[in-house]
């Protein structure tokens, strides 16, 4: 552990629906983060790139050359794409970072892209399933009812009625849609009360349409560099100060209390032993609300709060911009969208403009200093945290 | 489907302490016993947990809404399969069997015992 590494440079697509290809579209992010961060072309080291379903939804697989050659990268470096479910980007980036902090290479692209929307989604949703253990979803159940277990084995454990349980998680949807709705580059920009989601069709109950986030197009590219590097092209850099990673147990069936995830605990604590933190150092979070109660167990599991508490955080204003501690000013994965590959990407681009002053959109009450990302893949079977600081 | 009849369950159990998976392990998860052998287990137990899924995937899409059943054997093996329709008359530790093994999905599919 010789060296720092800084976020130097970042660049996002607005989450949504894209015209073009999944590697143009990272392209696009990465043109971004490269002029961000000031460099040349040529002086880029790697890539890594997360991207989960092109195999499935664009008939393209091997895409981590296929994004350099449509950024227009021509001086043969390696490149490498991760795929870890709704994890794949966060890979990339733990990947580029290790890679600098082994001292390798001083300047690696990272970053994570998807595109889903081109194709039906009952397509989408078959190659998401294959991120579930074959046996388990051969056997009818789906992400939703994964979720509506986890909701119902929480609400048990802590004693909540069913319909107490919704709406406490309406607040989780409500929250992030009031924070999404100030960022321009979220899918979804506009309000939504804890009405319209109790209101909204049932998927699997309790789990409701608005508890869950969108399938969106997008891509997020961030630009990482060696301390001395980052010194000498940025007058902001944003350091890499911990990084965790864990795997969850891949069979449902197994895991002994679906309420909580010990691979959350466990990618969080590694971050924090890293960065010699602890939760109540970090002044903002962006967390992996696929569907709400996921960022309960992930609020819990990291520490932020006491098992059973979570649940509150939303309906007593703790996660909100204003709150002690705020959770995904972009608006989550429920409102700025879940392009999978590229959204563990996203929320460090998002912690790094919230930290450097520059983020486009709604503004916490105090400035913050210290950031935290968790990314979560299939039913919480990959896992991983970073911690970032300014100055 | 009420014929009563219950399918054995293929299974992977631990020969040191008797843990049982669905899933193939070569090493068991709960001791670390190096000795986990294939068996087969009658397919009754109680029910864990359940829901209805109303957006079902491709291949159950003419089932739906269809209730998942997440159950314990009576070996301790827990399995996930369906019963048709929407949820009704099932509860946490409700009797349950293993009534059929769907060919085309190659899952199991529960009824009341």
């Amino acid at each position: 552990m010789s060296n720092k590494v800084a976020v130097i440079g970042t660049g996002m697509t607005k989450s949504g629906t894209s015209p073009v290809p999944s590697w143009l579209l990272f392209a696009e992010a990465a043109k971004e983060a490269i002029a961000e961060a000031g460099i040349a072309l040529t002086d880029i080291e790697a890539l890594h790139v997360g991207n989960a379903y092109s195999a499935f939804s664009e008939c393209q697989t091997n895409i981590a050359p296929l994004c350099l050659s449509s950024i227009g990268i021509s001086t043969y470096i390696p490149s490498q794409r991760y795929e870890g479910a709704c994890c794949s980007g966060s890979f990339a980036f733990r990947q580029g970072y290790l890679n600098i902090l082994s001292g390798v290479y001083e300047i690696v692209l990272v970053g994570g892209t998807e595109r889903l929307k081109a194709v039906p989604g009952s397509l989408v949703q078959e190659a998401m399933a294959t991120s579930m253990d074959i046996n388990e979803r051969n056997a009818g159940l789906t992400f939703a009812a994964y979720w509506a277990l986890v909701a119902k084995a929480y609400g048990r454990k802590y004693g909540l009625s069913e319909e107490k349980l919704q709406d406490l998680l309406a607040e989780i949807s409500m929250k992030n849609h009031y924070h999404g709705s100030f960022n321009k580059l979220a899918h979804f920009q506009k309000q939504v009360d804890c009405a319209a989601v109790m209101k909204s069709p049932m998927v699997s109950p309790p789990v409701k349409l608005l508890d869950c986030c969108p399938f969106s197009d997008g891509a997020a590219a961030i630009v990482l560099a060696s301390e001395e590097i980052a010194k000498k092209y940025s007058s902001t850099p944003i350091w890499v100060e911990g990084s965790g990673g864990a795997s969850g147990r891949f069979q449902i069936a197994e895991v002994e209390d679906l309420s909580t995830n010990p691979a959350i605990k466990r990618a969080a604590e590694e971050a924090f032993k890293y960065a010699k933190l602890t939760p109540k150092d970090i002044d903002i979070v962006e967390a992996h609300d696929c569907v709400n109660i996921h960022e309960v167990i992930q609020l819990e599991a990291m520490g932020f709060y006491p098992y059973g508490e979570g649940i509150y955080a939303a309906a007593e204003r703790k996660t909100y911009f204003d709150g002690q501690q705020p959770v995904s000013l972009s608006g989550g994965l429920k409102a700025r969208g879940h392009p999978v590959g590229a959204t563990g990407v996203y929320q460090i681009c998002e912690i790094t403009r919230q930290l450097r002053g520059d983020w486009d959109g709604i503004q916490p009450n105090k400035t913050p200093q210290i950031g935290m990302t968790v990314n979560v893949g299939g039913t919480g079977t990959t896992v991983t945290t970073h911690i970032l600081r300014k100055g | 489907m009420m014929t009563g009849k219950i399918v054995s369950v293929e299974c992977y159990q631990c020969s040191s302490c008797g843990h049982a998976t669905l899933a193939a392990k070569l090493n068991c998860p709960q001791c670390g016993g190096d000795t986990v052998t294939k068996v087969s287990a009658p397919g009754k137990g109680k029910v864990l947990d359940f829901t209805t899924v109303y957006f079902p995937p491709e291949n159950y899409k003419d089932r739906a809404p269809y209730t998942s059943v997440f159950v314990e054997l009576d070996n301790g093996c827990k399995i996930f399969g369906i019963i048709e329709g929407e949820t009704k008359d099932i509860e946490q530790g409700s009797p349950i069997r293993v009534a059929n093994l769907n060919e085309q999905t190659q899952s199991y599919e529960f009824d009341f015992a």
